[in-house]
């Protein structure tokens, strides 16, 4: 028989093998990998008031889940016949993964990350809570919107029409089973997507995007009536690139919060710099003919599968950019786009309520109106001029109340970086 | 009658009564001094285990000191942080074995029980070309044993083994702002079972091999060992 000091010792060990809890609003200490004000990535400590369960990396602003495999197979039966959400959703998830178990050390009550998961996971979690407070204090975001994100780190994700291989080297939200992903990585051998502030806050705002504008639809109705037409999608394509675009400027926008500051290419850490180059928020960009011919009459597939969606999107960013920049009034745009982004007012309705209104006819919903929306909810004039300005000169729109055309203040004048479309 | 039975109440009482009797001397017998004979030691006979070790009869059979070392080498399947199964390497280590049954008479405990003192070492690294993570896990462990023979006399025991220690992790993460330490110690409970041999390879010298799965609570997370060792029993 063990003696009693061995079974004591043996509970005293088992003691010391509990993983560590926290109650917030009590901070967590801990180490994560952030940009420091040179831009150079390093080992920074912060505090997370989030987290429930460090080892889990699970809180109030979301939690991680590992080993999870989504088949998204338009053949696939149970797809084929999923009658409710619910099922779509069982169909797609066909491994729901387990909460993370992230690995710390304790150092003076700083957890230090012991590998290199760990520090990706706690990096990414720390993103999630600033994203969600950036925008708790940007507007009346509702609480539903920022809470609880579910992130699928490292999912296996095949997308069976884009071929044999699951996805890899990307970050995303996916509506249909309303979560973030942060996929693999295999080419991308620089930054982690998960320690990149910018894409993390980027993906998150694709959330908040669907919570506000699509009111949480797994499957938005606009999308679900619009994607089954036969041909050109212009309302569709307007979308996507509202939903890039207002993304990449809430992520550079978030970012003028953090320790490096206002960080237009977000990208440029992660990808190749003709990526960087290409969705930087501070060049100056115009809408060439071809982009806005493509908006108008191509296919969804056909106007997002070259990416055209992100290069309209950083046409809106860059322009809102430009206008929040030339007024420093940055934080009154942030708050005007995300009022803009639902707002009952049957006088000033928001994208929401004008997106419902637009249903039965997507030709309806034109980049001009969409931008109208979000000038309509600047209240202050001069930053209502600014952005005026900026979004008929980059995106080569006309003013007006015409079909296509931007509603601003008659005494709005266009900017002139850009040739203006026939 | 009552005469009779009076007669068998008082015999003893009378025969106390009476006086010593006579002695008779017999004759003295005359044996041959060189002839064998049994002849009776009235000192208890000594139990073994006070006896020095060199007159004990199972070392006579056996005449290990019960020492041994072994390298180990195996699977290691450490805990995942991201939950998409154990983390995969080979890894190696090397384990000093009393076997302090030894020092126990009883036979049961001589043959059975035992302590291992073993180091696991390990190595990965993790990440991108530009961020990653590289590491080194140490287990230190002290951790008894105790064998069951698969049949009488068989080489092959099979063993169950409980025991704790310390894993030491050291390692740094490396960004493009440099190389960062990272170290720390966690305790571990050592649990598992194995099947252990010692085949007979010179008058005290023995191999010692085993084949085990061992599992290790290291801090909050679960490791697996499958592997296998193989040494010299002294």
């Amino acid at each position: 028989m063990p003696s009693p000091r061995l079974l004591l010792l043996g509970v005293v060990l088992f003691g010391t093998a509990c993983e560590p809890t926290v109650t917030p609003p009590n901070p967590t200490r801990m180490m994560v990998l952030l940009k420091d004000p040179d831009g150079v990535l390093r080992p920074n400590q912060v505090e997370l008031t989030t987290l429930t369960r460090p080892a889990a990396l699970e809180g109030t602003a979301g939690f991680l889940i590992g080993g999870a495999r989504i088949e998204v197979d338009p053949s696939d039966p149970l797809v084929q016949n999923a009658r409710t959400y619910e099922q779509l959703r069982d169909a797609l998830v066909k491994d729901e993964g387990r909460p993370v178990k992230a690995e710390f050390f304790d150092q003076a009550g700083v957890l230090w990350p012991a590998d290199f998961h760990t520090w990706n996971m706690a990096t990414a979690y720390y993103h999630l809570e600033r994203s969600a407070q950036y925008f708790r204090d940007t507007g009346a975001v509702p609480e539903s919107a920022l809470d609880k994100a579910r992130v699928y780190y490292f999912p296996k994700v095949h997308f069976h029409d884009e071929g044999p291989d699951p996805m890899v080297d990307n970050a995303m939200w996916y509506s249909l089973v309303q979560s973030l992903f942060v996929l693999p990585f295999d080419a991308l051998q620089t930054e982690p997507l998960s320690i990149n502030a910018g894409v993390m806050t980027h993906e998150f705002s694709h959330r908040v995007f669907n919570r506000l504008v699509h009111r949480g639809a797994p499957m938005p109705a606009a999308i679900n009536a619009w994607s089954s037409t036969v041909g050109s999608t212009p309302g569709l394509n307007v979308l996507d690139a509202l939903d890039e675009g207002f993304a990449d400027f809430h992520a550079v926008a978030s970012s003028c919060r953090s320790r490096f500051g206002c960080d237009t290419r977000f990208m440029s850490t992660s990808f190749d710099p003709e990526v960087a180059d290409n969705r930087d928020l501070a060049a100056p960009r115009c809408m060439s003919a071809a982009l806005a011919n493509a908006l108008y009459t191509a296919g969804r597939e056909e106007f997002g599968g070259v990416g055209r969606q992100y290069a309209v999107g950083t046409l809106i960013a860059s322009a809102l950019w430009e206008a929040a920049e030339s007024t420093g009034q940055r934080e009154s745009l942030e708050q005007a786009l995300l009022d803009a982004y639902s707002d009952e007012n049957l006088s000033n309705p928001g994208l929401a309520q004008v997106l419902e209104l637009t249903l039965p006819d997507q030709t309806a919903f034109t980049l001009g109106l969409a931008m109208s929306v979000v000038v309509s909810h600047i209240s202050d004039p001069t930053l209502k001029l600014a952005a005026c300005s900026s979004l008929a000169d980059r995106l080569g729109l006309q003013f007006g109340s015409g079909y296509g055309q931007l509603m601003c203040p008659d005494n709005a004048v266009r900017g002139t970086t850009c040739e203006v479309l026939p | 009658m009552r005469r009779l039975l009076l007669a068998l109440c008082l015999a003893p009482t009378l025969a106390l009564a009476q006086e010593d009797p006579e002695f008779i001397p017999y004759d003295e017998p005359s044996y041959d001094e060189e002839a064998p004979r049994r002849e009776y030691d009235p000192t208890p006979p000594p139990d073994e285990a006070d006896l020095d070790h060199p007159f004990r009869l199972s070392r006579l059979d056996d005449r290990n000191a019960g020492f041994a070392v072994e390298g180990m080498v195996g699977l290691f399947f450490g805990a995942n942080s991201r939950s998409a199964g154990p983390d995969l390497r080979l890894n190696g280590g090397l384990r000093g074995t009393w076997e302090v049954g030894r020092m126990i008479a009883a036979d049961p405990w001589r043959e059975a029980l035992l302590v291992d003192l073993s180091w696991w070492a390990s190595g990965s690294r993790e990440g991108t070309q530009t961020v990653f993570t590289q590491e080194a896990l140490h287990i230190f462990t002290l951790a008894p044993a105790w064998n069951f023979p698969l049949a009488p006399n068989a080489p092959w025991a099979f063993f169950l083994q409980a025991g704790a220690g310390i894993a030491w992790q050291t390692g740094s993460v490396t960004t493009d702002g440099g190389m960062v330490p990272v170290a720390g110690i966690k305790p571990v409970i050592q649990y598992g079972l194995g099947l252990r041999a010692r085949p007979q390879i010179g008058e005290a010298l023995h191999l010692s091999i085993r084949l085990e799965l061992t599992r290790f609570r290291r801090g909050y997370v679960d490791d697996t060992w499958l592997g296998y060792s193989m040494g010299l029993a002294f």
